[in-house]
């Protein structure tokens, strides 16, 4: 207890007390006075063909999922019918006005798109998805419509065991995924020798009337196949043809459509998934953009769309539940 | 001193404490209220987010469903019409009908207007005015401007009342590409604050809706829509941002609409958010005291049976710096301070041992002076006396006699002489034999002695009058000339390291009482030649040696031996005490 130590402990003491008094003094000073900030770094306006169908419900959630893991803001925009050209055509030159940095169209009209030349002169590049658009430079995202109609051809060629008689009823064909798909499958179906008795076309995600569809069934009984470019057409005729053995196949992985393949009303599937679509063709976007690149220069992404039938389905199902959640958003 | 340490170590303490406690509470209160902001904001800004995307979503609808209604051909034919048929009612009443029943489609637009710009005039979905058809130029001008951003709202002074303000999405309605009118789908002002901002305009919390160019599109004060807002950085906020305004006194939260571009802005002020905490203030200070005042007491507590033991070490120190050597300190604990007690006793442990060892060898060293006194009064007078009485004998021709006086003067040199307290073996036999002489002449039978002694041991150094004792107590004792008891054998050997010595009487036998008695007897009260008793030898050999000397006795029937065992030396110094002191302090 000498007078050093006791200095000692009045040194240790005011060393603390002066420590303690600084980081109060730090504590109290350091306000957040800095700025924080969460903006998207990439704006994307989406123009698709319709909202109303299953399977642009799809698209959506696979845009919207691709869009919130991106930190990206998206626009999404649709006509009220698949048929209503004049409302996408306005949608996307009103978009082309604002300051998006990339707009991605699923086009009602493949060719004559004017506003193509709008886009080029305003310096905001287009992306295609689902359905190309018809003119150079303009990338594409989506499944290979030719070759998907050319496989479910060969399907339906194979159920039928190499023989018969098959109708094809076709979304709009200014629209090239329809015209790809319709030539795929002519063109298999010919191959195989296999009677196309009638390729009727307009039902772009429409139902054919009930008097339609009975004009059609009297006009050809020998029928045994039909192609149909959209699950919603396809599946406006399974109640028609249940008590007939005519094979039905479309296209689109729907929920409904995929019911059906199971249940053993439709003959096959080409498992085109809007959810992946929606997803992929974000992601791709942002991925150019992020690396610097010139989404113009962007290669196509072609994204696979299998066969599926009854036995097939199942598998696919289980390897594919972010299809499932989204159809149920 | 120890209450002054006591209280010196108690305020140190307490005032660490306070400082600690206090900062500790202000750190806290800080930290809570950067928690209570990042949470305001957090919280705000999702209501935020979440209010843009509603709105969004409106604006959105509205902006679809025009452009559905813009682009079909119903309204464009009705729009022909109108112009076709001039200034006709019947026109503009179907349009108006029409428009109607279109608002009625689209819940969220509060309007549908169709503007004619080359005729200035509008038809409204509205009972009234269902036609207006005085617009003044600057109001088409400014409609048709606003139609070049159609996907953006627009603040426009509604141009059917010309009172209030509304937020238009216009579309041109086309015919053959040439645009024959345009319609709006309009939002009020009022309906859009009382619907998106109202609910964050509360207390002192202003909340405001601005456009791309910061002019306020909604405001709880109606009079400022319209007017271009104070913060001119608002323009470039995109998505959200949260920001400490410069004077810290508030926070403002802003976030932009993605769809239609239009900024929230919510400004609220600190002391709004941390009202729950400054309410918290006076608990948080009468906890503190309270933490402080049992901390301080719990101190107090600790220190004072901390320093108990210590007050109780002093205690003893003081009694021990007083003279009481004989106290000593009680051990309480096992900590230092119980250390220290322990290493205070033994220390006053040795200092007694050592005080009485002092003493001891003080009343030593004095009976060693006086006898030296004693034994130098009389040496010269006394060999000069013996020395003329031997010369006279010799001149008398008593040969025998002057021998014998010359043997006792050696016993007497022998016996005085303090020149080194160790002579060699052969010194020591040569003055047993001197004294074996002398004492041959006292009694009438003859005593036979012997001596054995190897010369490798004669040169070997032992204590004076080491021997002298054991013979004088064995001639004293033991021998028995009436039975013919009368031999005295003396032997020496060296074993190892070892010089042993062995004394051999023949006569009566020593008892074990004998020997205690011998051992205890005084240590002056000696009547043999040299005052020096088996007692005194003893001593002699434990303070040379310690404990590697030793003397044995063995006795029976008829005779008695005593074997002296000592370490061999040649040295003269080697066991003499100034020696072993000097090699103590060097070691």
């Amino acid at each position: 207890m000498n007078r050093s130590f006791q200095k000692k402990i009045w040194g240790i003491a005011f060393g603390i007390a002066v420590v303690s008094l600084i980081l109060t003094a730090v504590a109290a000073t350091v306000q957040p006075q800095q700025t924080s900030s969460h903006s998207p770094w990439l704006r994307i306006g989406v123009i698709t063909k319709s909202s109303g169908s299953e399977y642009w419900l799809s698209v959506e959630s696979g845009i919207d999922e691709a869009a919130r893991n991106s930190n990206v803001s998206v626009t999404l925009l649709s006509p009220d019918l698949e048929t209503n050209t004049p409302m996408q055509n306005r949608l996307i030159e009103d978009c082309l006005q604002e300051d998006f940095d990339v707009l991605l169209v699923s086009p009602l009209q493949s060719t004559d798109a004017a506003y193509i030349e709008t886009a080029r002169k305003k310096g905001i590049p287009i992306v295609a998805f689902d359905t190309r658009l018809c003119q150079e430079n303009i990338p594409y995202i989506g499944i290979d419509s030719y070759e998907a109609g050319r496989q479910l051809a060969k399907e339906m060629v194979s159920q039928l065991g190499g023989s018969g008689c098959v109708g094809l009823i076709t979304g709009n064909l200014e629209q090239e995924s329809n015209q790809s798909r319709l030539e795929g499958m002519v063109s298999e179906l010919m191959a195989n020798g296999i009677e196309i008795a009638f390729a009727q076309s307009g039902y772009s995600n429409l139902q054919l009337s009930e008097q339609a569809i009975d004009e059609l069934m009297e006009t050809y009984p020998q029928l045994d196949g039909i192609l149909a470019t959209s699950a919603v057409t396809a599946l406006g005729l399974r109640d028609s043809l249940k008590d007939t053995s005519i094979i039905l196949m479309t296209f689109d992985a729907q929920q409904d459509a995929l019911d059906a393949l199971e249940d053993g009303s439709l003959g096959a599937v080409a498992a085109q998934s809007g959810y992946l679509i929606g997803k992929e063709a974000i992601e791709a976007i942002c991925q150019i953009q992020a690396q610097g690149g010139r989404i113009s220069e962007m290669e196509d992404l072609i994204i696979p769309a299998p066969i599926l039938t009854r036995d097939t389905v199942e598998a696919w199902r289980a390897d594919h539940p972010e299809q499932e959640e989204s159809d149920v958003s | 001193m120890f209450h002054k340490m006591q209280t010196k170590v108690l305020t140190a303490v307490s005032i660490l404490l306070i400082l600690l406690a206090t900062t500790i509470t202000i750190l806290f209160y800080n930290r809570s209220a950067t928690m209570i902001e990042d949470n305001y904001i957090e919280s705000q800004s999702s209501q935020i987010v979440q209010k843009a995307q509603t709105l969004d979503n409106t604006f959105e609808k509205i902006y679809v469903q025009v452009v559905q209604a813009a682009v079909s051909s119903e309204l464009v034919d009705l729009t022909q019409n109108v112009l076709q048929e001039g200034d006709s009612e019947q026109a503009a009443s179907r349009l108006a009908a029409s428009l109607r029943e279109l608002r009625a489609t689209i819940p969220d637009a509060s309007s549908l207007f169709l503007l004619f710009p080359a005729q200035k005039m509008l038809i409204t979905s509205k009972d009234y005015p269902a036609v207006r058809s005085d617009l003044s130029e600057n109001t088409v001008e400014t409609i048709v401007a606003a139609a070049s951003q159609p996907m953006t709202p627009v603040l426009l002074t509604d141009p059917s009342l010309s009172t209030s303000s509304i937020l238009a999405l216009i579309s041109p309605v086309q015919s053959d590409g040439k645009t024959i009118g345009y319609l709006m789908g309009n939002l009020d002002e009022r309906k859009l604050y009382y619907d998106y901002l109202s609910s964050f305009n509360k207390d002192q919390i202003q909340a405001v809706l601005v456009d791309d160019h910061s002019q306020v599109v909604s405001s709880p004060n109606r009079r400022t829509v319209g007017e271009l807002f104070k913060n001119g950085t608002l323009s470039t906020v995109n998505g959200t941002t949260a920001s400490h305004n410069q004077d810290g006194q508030s926070i403002s939260i802003t976030h932009r609409a993605p769809f239609s571009g239009l900024r929230f802005f919510v400004e609220t002020p600190k002391k709004e958010i941390l009202q729950d905490l400054h309410e918290l203030r006076l608990f948080l200070v009468a906890i503190l005291l309270a933490v402080l005042m049992m901390a301080g007491a719990a101190v107090a507590l600790v220190l004072r049976r901390m320093y108990k033991p210590m007050e109780q070490l002093a205690d003893t120190m003081r009694q021990v710096s007083d003279g009481e050597l004989e106290i000593r300190s009680a051990i309480t604990s096992q900590d230092e301070i119980g250390e220290l007690s322990a290493a205070l006793n033994h220390m006053l442990d040795q200092i007694q041992d050592l005080i009485e060892q002092v003493l001891k060898e003080e009343l030593l060293k004095k009976d060693a002076e006086l006898n030296a006194l004693q034994y130098q009064i009389t040496p010269h007078f006394m060999y000069n006396t013996l020395n003329s009485i031997k010369y006279k004998a010799l001149l008398k021709g008593e040969n025998e006699i002057a021998a014998l006086i010359d043997d006792f003067i050696e016993l007497l040199q022998a016996s005085i002489n303090r020149k080194g307290a160790f002579v060699t073996l052969a010194e020591e036999i040569h003055f047993i034999q001197s004294y074996m002489a002398l004492q041959q002449m006292r009694y009438e039978d003859p005593i036979e002695t012997k001596y054995s002694i190897p010369l490798q041991a004669e040169k070997c150094y032992v204590p004076r009058l080491l021997l002298q004792p054991f013979i004088e107590n064995a001639i004293l004792h033991g021998l028995d000339f009436k039975n013919h008891l009368n031999h005295i054998d003396v032997k020496a050997w060296i074993e190892e390291d070892r010089l042993w010595l062995l004394i051999h009487n023949t006569g009566r036998p020593i008892t074990e009482e004998q020997i205690q008695k011998m051992m205890a007897a005084d240590l002056k009260k000696n009547h043999g030649l040299s005052g020096i008793g088996i007692r005194n030898v003893m001593e002699r050999l434990e303070l040379y040696y310690g404990r590697h000397a030793g003397i044995y006795f063995e006795s029976d029937e008829i005779s008695t031996t005593v074997k002296i065992s000592l370490p061999i030396t040649y040295d003269p110094e080697r066991y003499a005490l100034g020696h072993q002191e000097t090699r103590r302090k060097k070691a």
